[in-house]
């Protein structure tokens, strides 16, 4: 996942050469900011978990809208990001109960098919393990999405969940033996 | 991700990942959204308007019944004409507190009648001291030292003209000082050249006492005239430095901070300069007396916070908010930032323009009316010092933005070093007297939170977890305890933030629900905890009990504590 921001809310953090350098980003200077470094990366998380692109553009929109008013508390654009990926998260789990209890209606999915520069067979791997991390439990998923997609540690990915780094480690170790099972010697 | 089967993971879902290209229009989204959502809490503030009023009227009433704080302000660092009156009368003060035979503050070269009497029995080098022209001239030349500036004959009444190229720029008023039969020339001022009219001075008066800083203001003839300012000591060294645009229409006004102390009587000069050849047509000299008191009493902990308001450093009065003190005196360029409280000293960061140009800077409010640099590295900004003010850490990052950060932990015994990983980004510090750290960070090893014992340079398995579904930050030390602020899902400013206290060892106390809607920073003192909400009163109170009393309403700052004027980074 996209990671630039630059750890200080400051307009000189985003590389303007003027004396008002250090002086706090604006709300808006925050929000373009951090639309820009990571809201690419969060939709593709969002999908991940959700295995519906509308629906995590959405997810994603609405963790930024409810993240804003928090901006100004906020005291570096690090956090910032990491306050927007525990709000898609929780957002997708929100998003994934009113599904379960409205409907029970197949997800749709992801944008399949490779590129023509693809592989086939990297195409059908990936397909087979998105397919496999769409059957693991919700906490399982977002273990293994945040570990190996985003690229988070043990550290920030229990941030994210709002879970312990041991919850983390039980999770990832969980979802990896039942991927492993589930894809044999796939991977 | 280490194994060949976790890397093979990564790669196949950062492939898949890829196929994904969110639409284009998306910020535009949001920010509809976020202005949807701001109409939408107004509304519901209006709603609730009048209750806070009566709950913020409550506080204030209350806060407003109990005695005033029989302590006096904190040294005012500044001059102004009317904290310090001018020494008009006969006889004056000279800078040891002796007084002198002539009406005003004679600085150059003599400033007192026992200086004039050790010349008169042994004029020594300066016997041109007997001459009033030479002594204006050698004013012009060694003290000023401005260039092309003539002295002429002196005035019945003790004035000798200054000219360039003809034209007259100055006079000097002189005196002869002492009471021996031989008296010296002193030099008490510098008018402009038509009794001020045409460049003024209005603060300060001569003789008048500047602690810190020189806060001069004036007036002058003309339209967009840059007047330079400059003081110096007597001894001729520049001591600070400034430039100001004004005009007729427009007075000028500019503070000069000095860091010396190695004088004790200065002067102020102003002067304009010719557009034609840069050299000087208009001057003004002033007399100043450098306030040396050796020290001074501070309000305690719990009655005045420090805080910062558009990058300056300030001590507040506690019952009102009121500014008692200008703490910080940033040169232009710069901001100070992250003010931390310990006993009578203040810790501040000063940012320059590159991260590398970062700076820790104390100043004892007790002793020291200067500041002095703690650490000029490349700085993370935050800062942590222990209450009785003996500890003191900051954070290093070489890198600035990337590479291991380091915490520096400087105190009685020495210096270490605590290492947060490659990576890892410390966000908040604080000390307790035994030179424990709390510290709030995010690394590759795990853990938000960590206590580091006294004298220990490792991170320890401190065990500060937070409850399923929820995050802490701010951790502070609040007696032989941990405070900190929990934020629970959902993070969007709907659920009341809870202050939790925890041992070092991370077991939970107790915890309160606040008022709270949204972070804020959490400072302790003397068993209080001191915050700051930013919604929707951008207020700085007291939390008692989870209840919000609120010292100081900022309603300018609802909706943005980045606007200007808004006070924040508070602590006790």
């Amino acid at each position: 996942m996209d990671s630039t921001a630059a750890p200080v809310a400051t307009a000189g953090a985003l590389g303007r050469g003027s004396m008002a350098d250090e002086r706090p980003l604006t709300p808006d200077e925050v929000l373009t900011a951090l639309y820009t470094a990571h809201y690419r990366g969060l939709v593709r998380l969002a999908a991940f978990l959700l295995r519906d692109r509308d629906s995590a553009e959405e997810v994603v929109q609405d963790a930024y809208v409810k993240v804003h008013g928090r901006w100004r508390g906020v005291r570096d654009l690090d956090k910032g990001e990491a306050y927007l990926r525990q709000s898609v998260v929780n957002l997708c789990r929100s998003r994934l109960r009113h599904r379960t209890v409205v409907a029970r209606h197949a997800p749709a999915p992801m944008p399949d098919g490779a590129s023509a520069e693809s592989g086939a067979l990297d195409s059908l791997e990936r397909t087979k393990v998105v397919e496999a991390l769409a059957a693991l439990p919700l906490r399982q998923r977002e273990a293994i999405v945040l570990r190996y997609y985003a690229d988070l540690s043990e550290a920030q990915t229990a941030h994210a969940m709002g879970i312990s780094p041991g919850a983390v480690k039980s999770h990832t170790s969980r979802g990896m033996a039942a991927l492993r099972e589930t894809l044999l010697e796939e991977l | 991700v280490t194994t060949p089967e976790e890397r093979r993971l990564a790669e196949l879902l950062q492939g898949e990942a890829e196929l994904l290209e969110p639409g284009g229009s998306a910020l535009d989204a949001i920010r509809s959204g976020v202005r949807r959502r701001r109409a939408r809490r107004r509304t519901a503030l209006s709603a609730s308007a009048l209750g806070l009023a009566v709950v913020v009227g409550a506080s204030v009433a209350l806060a407003g019944g109990g005695t005033t704080s029989s302590l006096e302000p904190a040294p005012q660092a500044s001059s102004s004409a009317s904290a310090t009156p001018s020494p008009s009368a006969v006889p004056s003060a000279d800078p040891d507190g002796s007084t002198t035979s002539v009406p005003g503050t004679p600085f150059f070269p003599f400033t007192s009648d026992e200086q004039a009497a050790d010349w008169a029995a042994a004029p020594g080098d300066k016997a041109w001291a007997s001459d009033p022209v030479q002594v204006a001239q050698r004013l012009v030349d060694d003290l000023l030292q401005l260039e092309g500036v003539e002295a002429g004959p002196t005035s019945e009444n003790g004035f000798s003209p200054l000219t360039v190229g003809g034209a007259l720029v100055a006079r000097v008023q002189l005196a002869q000082l002492g009471t021996a039969p031989e008296r010296p020339w002193v030099a008490l001022r510098v008018l402009s050249a038509d009794e001020g009219r045409l460049l003024e001075v209005t603060s300060p008066l001569p003789g008048n006492t500047v602690t810190g800083v020189v806060r001069a203001a004036g007036t002058v003839v003309g339209v967009d005239e840059s007047v330079r300012l400059q003081l110096r000591s007597a001894a001729g060294e520049l001591l600070a430095e400034e430039s100001v645009m004004a005009g007729s229409e427009r007075p000028w006004s500019a503070s000069l901070a000095y860091t010396s102390t190695s004088w004790s009587l200065g002067v102020l000069t102003a002067m304009t300069s010719s557009a034609k050849d840069g050299s000087v047509a208009r001057l003004v000299a002033v007399p100043v007396l450098r306030d040396a008191s050796p020290t001074r009493e501070v309000p305690g902990p719990t009655e005045a916070f420090v805080g910062e308001v558009d990058g300056v450093v300030g001590l507040y009065d506690a019952t009102d908010g009121e500014r008692l003190l200008q703490v910080s005196f940033p040169p232009a360029g710069y901001t100070d930032v992250a003010p931390r409280r310990a006993g009578t000293k203040v810790l501040w960061l000063r940012l320059g323009r590159e991260c590398s140009d970062r700076k820790v800077i104390q100043r004892d409010l007790a002793t020291d009316v200067t500041a002095t640099l703690v650490a000029d590295q490349p700085l993370v900004p935050v800062l942590a010092a222990s209450p009785d003010g003996r500890w003191t850490a900051w954070a290093l990052r070489p890198g600035c933005e990337s590479g291991e950060t380091t915490v520096v932990v400087q105190g009685p015994d020495g210096t270490r070093e605590i290492g947060f990983g490659d990576g890892g980004e410390v966000s908040d510090l604080d000390l307790n007297d035994d030179g424990a750290l709390l510290a709030e960070y995010a690394g590759e090893d795990g853990g938000s939170m960590a206590f580091v014992p006294p004298g220990s340079r490792s991170i320890a398995e401190s065990g500060f977890d937070a409850e399923e579904g929820c995050l802490l930050f701010n951790p502070a030390f609040l007696d032989e305890q941990v405070v900190a602020t929990e934020v629970c899902d959902p993070f969007d400013g709907t659920t009341p933030l809870r202050v939790v206290t925890m041992s070092v060892t991370g077991e939970r106390l107790s915890e309160t629900v606040t008022q709270l809607d949204s972070l804020p920073r959490v400072a302790t003192a003397d068993g209080q905890v001191l915050t700051q909400r930013f919604e929707p009163s951008g207020a700085i109170g007291r939390l008692v009990d989870g209840r919000f009393e609120a010292i100081l309403e900022q309603p300018a700052c609802r909706e943005t504590l980045e606007a200007k004027g808004c006070l924040t980074s508070v602590d006790w």
